[in-house]
């Protein structure tokens, strides 16, 4: 087992590795940047080392300075965390050639799996069901010729980027050729690029994605789904485990496969595959994340394992200690991401924290590095904090959210508590009725949340 | 912010508690709790440079706590109090620290604006000399110029040489050859000079 572990983040998720390599009895070494001199992570560390000024990309991007603190400290590996360096192949090559222990996959799995494309091609290759899509469109002909083999409605997306732009959806035929050709012209201008391709469009879209764990001597478990549907501009609010559109069926059998088809691909350590659910319950592989997630608490929850923990012990080359190949997932918990930001306008609220009241209580989790007097700077995410509860089922979950969310008190910035409050008290939330537009009918409607 | 409980015929009459902000001020003392006759009262400074750089004492350690501050580690100013605010150096909080020198040798014994600190560009370790039997680049006294070479500091198996920001004399090393450094440690202290 390590003896000394540098966690390569800030914020929750350093907290989040300290607190595992504490009860592990590994020592830690936090980098911080100068802006979080005062953080939480600086604090609760063994050691902790400044490794540039505010700016990410000099500080928690700077791969050599990361490097060197953990030369410097002897820090026989490093946990990357989210974000930041978690998905840079590049970086855990770096590990490796200078001897320190990436606590996450391979180089090559990342490579692989990190990809979009060629995760995708590699899944279907594998037997797992991909959104049927076309490649870069070189003609008319081509187009509609795709667009059959898909199936109406088609979405046309922008090769070169997201957010909405050169992505134009098609009910028929006769609508394909304009409306490539118009896709085509914004990309152009939003992206250089005019390239487009063709996408299944699925009209009312659920987010499912399965939490998997592998060692390093071939054994691959899935610790069931998350369902992460509720999102604005394809950034998570809520997350929950399990989801009601998934039963124990659905469940064993994509599990499954995932499991059968990583084992192929020869994947370690935490992964998480994302899904797209569509109206009749099918679920279509989106693209893999090959570290850990925010969301990864609400998995913790149902199952009672330490996801962190395991991460560590299969870095180490432990086996993982998990019966067969699916796990039971016990009761129900949701996760809501609090941010520093205005809950209407969603502008980001950077500032000092000048009260703070965190809920507790049975079945709350906190998962925070917020503290009274603290300074939530403006130069990284705006998530501060993450309210995990656990209940016996669903309903007893989102009270129990409901309870905390009223107890939760953060003084001196603008939060998205309210928003969360106004999800949780919605008949429609509770019905388990919302896809991936949810929160835009919700905000349309204004306060059309139901008391209950 | 003061909170003030209790009336004058409990245990606190308002020239003690006139009193005790004076004191409070005086020694710098951040915040400040005590019970008497069956009131507590609790003073907090709004802004206090002992408050500053620690969070000595966070508020949130477990989920029950509310606001309120334990007292005893927060009456005792930190390396801010001392004049110049050391950035670099690693926080009190961790005593067994291998890596920086103590805080006390970080903060100029000069008053800092008189003095150009060369500060870490780097992460890694700090060698006085070219090479392991040669002459240090510097010593204390010498003259440096702008773009010379002050020392070099090690960084994934790449040697950098450090270079001065300032002319002037070499005052104060902080560091030691063969020390782990980390970004923006004090390295050198010089007095520059009047012309270039």
């Amino acid at each position: 087992m390590f003896k000394k572990i540098l966690i390569a983040n800030r914020g929750e998720i350093a907290l989040r590795v300290i607190c595992a390599c504490k009860e592990l009895g590994i020592e830690t070494v936090a980098v911080y940047s100068e802006a979080d001199q005062h953080s939480l992570h600086v604090r609760f560390a063994d050691e902790a080392i400044c490794i540039g000024p505010a700016r990410s990309a000099e500080s928690y991007l700077n791969v050599a300075s990361i490097i060197s603190a953990a030369e410097i400290t002897n820090a026989e590996a490093i946990h990357p965390g989210y974000g930041f360096l978690s998905e840079s192949a590049h970086f855990a090559d770096v590990c490796r050639t200078s001897q320190i222990t990436f606590i996450g996959p391979t180089p090559e799995a990342m490579r692989l799996m990190g990809d979009k494309d060629s995760a995708r091609k590699k899944m279907a290759d594998l037997g797992i069901p991909v959104l049927p899509g076309s490649g870069v469109l070189q003609s008319q002909e081509e187009a509609l010729e795709a667009a059959s083999g898909i199936g109406y409605p088609v979405m046309v997306k922008a090769a070169a980027g997201g957010g909405g732009r050169g992505m134009r959806a098609v009910e028929s035929a006769k609508e394909l050729p304009r409306a490539v050709q118009a896709a085509q012209e914004e990309a152009k201008a939003a992206f250089g690029v005019p390239d487009v391709y063709l996408e299944k469009y699925v009209a009312s879209p659920r987010h499912i994605e399965f939490q998997v764990l592998a060692d390093e001597h071939g054994k691959v478990v899935h610790l069931g789904e998350r369902e992460c549907t509720i999102q604005r501009r394809h950034q998570k609010l809520v997350e929950e485990s399990p989801s009601t559109q998934v039963d124990a069926e659905l469940r064993r059998e994509t599990g499954h496969r995932v499991v059968e088809a990583l084992k192929q691909v020869g994947y370690t350590n935490a992964g998480t595959v994302e899904f797209i659910m569509d109206e009749n319950r099918q679920l279509y592989f989106l693209e893999m994340n090959t570290r850990i997630q925010v969301e990864h608490p609400v998995t913790e929850m149902v199952t009672g394992f330490d996801l962190v923990k395991i991460q560590i012990q299969i870095a180490a080359g432990l086996p993982i200690d998990l019966p067969g190949e699916t796990v039971n997932l016990r009761g129900h918990a949701i996760e809501c991401r609090i941010t520093a930001e205005n809950p209407e306008t969603f502008a980001p609220s950077a500032g000092k924290i000048i009260g703070f009241n965190a809920p507790g209580g049975t079945g709350v989790r906190l998962d925070t590095a917020a503290y009274a007097e603290a300074v939530v700077p403006p130069y990284y995410d705006s998530l501060i904090a993450k309210l995990v509860v656990h209940g016996a089922n669903r309903d007893e979950a989102i009270n129990r959210m409901r309870r905390a969310l009223d107890m939760f008190i953060i003084e001196g910035i603008s939060t998205s508590v309210p928003l969360h409050q106004k999800i949780m008290a919605d008949a429609d939330f509770r019905a388990g009725n919302f896809d991936t537009h949810y929160l835009l009918r919700f905000a349309r409607n204004g306060t059309r949340a139901l008391e209950l | 912010m003061a909170e003030k409980k209790g009336s004058s015929e409990n245990g606190w009459e308002l020239k003690e508690i006139q009193k005790l902000i004076d004191l409070l001020i005086e020694r710098d003392v951040a915040e400040f709790e005590m019970e008497k006759g069956g009131t507590r009262i609790r003073v907090r400074r709004a802004e206090s440079r002992a408050t500053t750089p620690m969070p000595a004492a966070p508020t949130i350690i477990s989920p029950v706590i509310p606001l309120t501050i334990p007292t005893v580690a927060s009456t005792q100013p930190g390396p801010a109090a001392s004049g110049a605010v050391e950035t670099a150096a690693l926080p009190a909080a961790h005593p067994e620290n291998a890596v920086s020198a103590p805080p006390a040798e970080s903060a100029p014994a000069e008053s800092p604006e008189s003095l150009y600190i060369i500060k870490s560009p780097l992460v890694g370790t700090f060698y006085s000399s070219p090479s392991p039997n040669a002459e240090a680049f510097v010593k204390p006294g010498d003259a440096v110029r702008v773009g010379q070479v002050l020392c070099i500091i090690e960084a994934m198996k790449l040697m950098n040489e450090i270079e001065s920001e300032a002319s002037g004399e070499i005052v104060r090393i902080y560091v030691e050859n063969g020390q782990p450094v980390e970004y923006g440690q004090s390295l050198f202290a010089i007095k520059p000079s009047l012309k270039r």
